[in-house]
């Protein structure tokens, strides 16, 4: 297991170096001046042309390239264009805000998704079934903006239960509605999948014979099916964690939140290089240590993989 | 190492710090979050208006627009318009407690026209004797900057200005207190760069002070105790940082906005609210909305052609309709409030005198148009009512839509047929809408992106910069402004008008004519 960890971090290096330049090269084949991003709207060609040379814009691709090569090796973005402030101080100011959102989200997804999954499961065929499905298909197809939007009417403006927006100094009333938002797709693509993988166990010999040998139902559910069924539930969970992660623009804008995804969009927008290198790295870097947690978490949930044998092989 | 990242994680999830609305904190939002209050880097609207509360200029400009005392408690300018000295407010002190001097002025000059500060708002001092060579490193002071003793500094002019003091106001000439920049670049004599963290950290003498700033989410200001304005009735001002419309809209309705500016779309449900219409204010913008024409791509270097755009399009009936009949159509670039603007008639909406002007130029067959925009929802409505009125005498518009930079860099380089734009007032007066939108000298970045170009234009504007009677200067204006509306180099659209309601509880709160007057001097929350 040690050596796989170990096998899998080195690799993080070749993937990382192939993001970066991958990224390095889209922002430098885009349309669009990041000198031109800072100056407003009068300036004059000469302050262009000392802004290009100071930020090394003026040189080739290639000299570009190794400059940026040369800072990556130290894990240097340098600062950013448009604020001043060196890329990886801004990037860990904003991620405590992205990170506390995720997690929320991530709490909500979990518990809501796969208490529905389990339910729907459990009354496979039956109303709880249908209404379960119904709702998690409404939930999967429901824009974010639009769901934002919604949810601010109902409890803002009209119920005055919930603040609109923004982080209010760590509250945890400003956390809700943008939690839920951003939680209600991934919860309801977890329900359906709970409850696809969960049918799949209920069938299986070894949940007939604990029914025969009388567990109680909800025992031969949660402990016996659901443990069984949890491999396509991590995996996904886990990528939505990863997404989450990086940053949630849409609703990072609806609710106003300082994350990290508003801090890509407006770093794109200002075409500002250093501060979408950083954050695009970053991000990759989040979802490669996500992915190798999933990884590593099969093993724990499923004791085949970690002793290396197969299904049926007994 | 492994604590103190579990730590960070733990302070992660469970909060960031900040605070939670509080008595007598006005609150407000913006849209954009200020990247810099660096006052030499200063060039949006958020930025210029959280700068002009931190610091103080000079002169400053007046909720009517006027040009009042700031640092300076008075001024005399010499007969010819070329000198002006200026005597220090003796009483003003920086955040830090420091009587701010004529030095500090000197300083303060030196600094945004250094080659080293590369401030893109250099323009805003060019016209001081000497300037120019300073900033290109030929001259080790600039020549006609002088501080004549502790509390007076003199300026003279390259050539009369009569806008000077006006560009005195802006935040690009806003005063900085000299010890914060001192370094070792400082005793060869040069002044220095920005030091790095002077933006997050800005230190001046104006009314407010940065108490603590959340990159995208909040700015704090209290009161500078040191001011002597002294009619500061709050004890802070909190700036939330709403991208989105709704959510601005939402955050005033549930009460956590004090103030609301009232986007255009949702203006009729604003006005049919008894409640709410009672408290909305309003005040022209000075601002123009328009359809630049790349006067140098063919068929549109024919002003026949351009004036055919302008009949084909009924901006009449876009005004009612997209703007609420809120605004004044523009037939010139000069905004109704300010001095040099003339009511004169604007181009008649007329189809059938367009397609005949067209044919005229040999477009009988049509032609296609493609016309640039950011996104944005004021223009993205427009846009599509234009493309509807050309296509009725024959042009196919195509709708380009490119984010900001891209946008500016295809339009400043002149690679774009038509754009859609906006300019505001960087001052309030006549000569920002003509030298930067129509002198030759300023095609593209420096603000003429339909790139008209015209020596008699030129000639006229140049003549208006030395004209110091007002009246004579302000006819000028008119005249230019009309000469340019009758070459057509756009499509003339309109100046809006800006509403903002105000939530019960707040007294003495007044939208100024430019965002850089606002001090919030005398509002008052209960």
């Amino acid at each position: 297991m040690l050596h796989y960890t170990i096998k899998r971090i080195l690799l993080f290096l070749p993937i990382l170096l192939g993001v970066a330049t991958i990224t390095f090269f889209l922002l430098y084949i885009l349309p669009g001046d990041p000198v031109l991003s800072m100056v407003g709207e009068r300036y004059d060609e000469e302050t262009i042309q000392k802004l290009r040379e100071e930020m090394h814009l003026d040189k080739s691709v290639g000299v570009q390239y190794a400059h940026f090569l040369k800072k990556l090796a130290k894990l240097d973005f340098g600062r950013s264009y448009v604020t001043g402030e060196p890329v990886w101080d801004s990037i860990w100011k904003r991620f405590p805000y992205t990170f506390r959102l995720a997690v929320a989200a991530m709490a909500i997804s979990v518990v809501l998704g796969i208490s529905a999954g389990v339910l729907a499961a459990w009354k496979w065929g039956g109303t709880v079934d249908h209404v379960a499905m119904g709702v998690s298909i409404v939930g999967i197809s429901m824009p974010v903006f639009w769901l934002g939007v919604l949810l601010i009417y109902l409890f803002s403006i009209k119920l005055h239960l919930l603040p609109p927006s923004g982080y209010g100094g760590g509250s945890p009333a400003y956390l809700i509605l943008p939690a839920f938002t951003l939680a209600q797709a991934s919860a309801a693509y977890v329900a359906r999948i709970t409850r696809s993988s969960m049918l799949d166990e209920v069938r299986e010999y070894y949940i007939q014979a604990a029914r025969a040998k009388g567990v109680p139902e909800r025992k031969v559910l949660v402990k016996h099916a659901l443990r069984n069924a949890l491999l396509p539930i991590i995996t996904v969970v886990g990528t939505d964690f990863g997404s989450f992660l990086s940053g949630a623009v849409l609703t990072e804008s609806i609710f106003a939140w300082p994350g990290l995804g508003r801090f890509t969009l407006d770093a794109i927008l200002k075409r500002d290089i250093p501060a979408i290198q950083g954050a695009v790295f970053f991000m990759a870097v989040v979802f490669m240590v996500i992915n190798l947690a999933v990884d590593l978490s099969y093993a724990w949930v499923d004791p085949r993989i970690r002793t290396g044998r197969r299904s049926g092989s007994e | 190492m492994k604590k103190s990242f579990l730590a960070y994680l733990a302070v992660a999830f469970l909060g960031c710090g900040g605070g939670a609305q509080e008595k007598d904190v006005l609150c407000l939002a913006l849209e954009v979050s200020p990247n810099k209050l660096d006052p030499a880097y200063v060039v949006d609207v958020a930025e210029g208006e959280v700068a002009s509360l931190i610091f103080q200029g000079l002169v400053r400009f007046s909720p009517d627009g006027e040009v009042i005392p700031d640092l300076a408690s008075s001024w005399e300018i010499s007969d010819d318009g070329k000198r002006y000295v200026f005597h220090l407010d003796r009483r003003m002190r920086f955040s830090t407690g420091r009587r701010v001097g004529a030095s500090d002025v000197a300083f303060s000059f030196k600094r945004l026209l250094s080659p080293d500060c590369r401030s893109p708002r250099k323009w805003v001092l060019e016209r001081i004797k000497g300037a120019d060579a300073f900033s290109e490193g030929m001259a080790p002071e600039i020549e006609g900057l002088a501080v004549l003793d502790d509390s007076t500094v003199s300026i003279e002019l390259e050539g009369p200005f009569r806008p000077f003091l006006q560009l005195l106001a802006m935040p690009a000439a806003r005063i900085v207190p000299e010890e914060l920049f001192v370094d070792t670049k400082a005793h060869s004599g040069a002044p220095a760069a920005l030091v790095s963290n002077f933006s997050e950290k800005p230190v001046g003498s104006g009314p407010w002070v940065l108490d603590s700033w959340e990159r995208g989410d909040h700015l704090m200001l209290v009161p500078n105790p040191f001011h002597p304005a002294g009619s500061q009735t709050l004890r802070a001002i909190r700036y939330r940082i709403i991208p989105e419309a709704f959510t601005r809209i939402a955050e005033y309705e549930s009460g956590s906005l004090d103030v609301l500016k009232i986007p255009s779309a949702e203006l009729p449900r604003f006005l049919g609210n008894p409640s709410l219409s009672r408290r909305i204010q309003s005040v022209p913008e000075l601002r123009v909305l328009y359809v630049g024409l790349n006067n140098t791509r063919k068929p549109l270097d024919d002003p026949c052609v351009r004036k055919a755009l302008n009949m084909a399009v009924d901006v009449e009936r876009i005004i009612e309709v997209l703007a609420n009949g809120e605004a004044v159509r523009a037939a010139g670039a000069i905004p109704p409030s300010l001095k040099g603007y003339r009511k004169r008639p604007a181009y008649s909406y007329d189809p059938g005198a367009s397609r005949k002007l067209l044919l005229e130029a040999g477009l009988g067959d049509g032609m296609e148009l493609d016309i640039w925009q950011r996104d944005s929802p004021e223009g993205n409505r427009i846009l599509e009512a234009i493309q509807g009125y050309l296509s009725e005498v024959g042009i196919q518009v195509r709708l380009v839509k490119r984010e900001w930079s891209a946008f500016k860099e295809a339009v400043s380089k002149g690679k774009v047929d038509a754009f859609f734009l906006d300019w505001y007032a960087d001052y309030p007066d006549a000569e920002n809408f003509l030298y930067p939108l129509f002198h030759s000298e300023n095609t593209g970045g420096g603000g003429n992106r339909s790139f008209f170009s015209s020596a008699e234009i030129d000639s006229l504007i140049e003549l208006a910069h030395r004209t110091l009677g007002e009246n004579e200067c302000y006819n000028l204006y008119a005249k230019i402004d009309s000469l340019v509306y009758e070459e057509a180099p756009w499509i003339y659209l309109y100046f809006p008008k800006s509403f903002e309601v105000v939530s019960l509880g707040i007294t003495g709160y007044r939208i100024p004519f430019l965002y850089l007057a606002r001090q919030y001097e005398g509002v008052r929350k209960s």
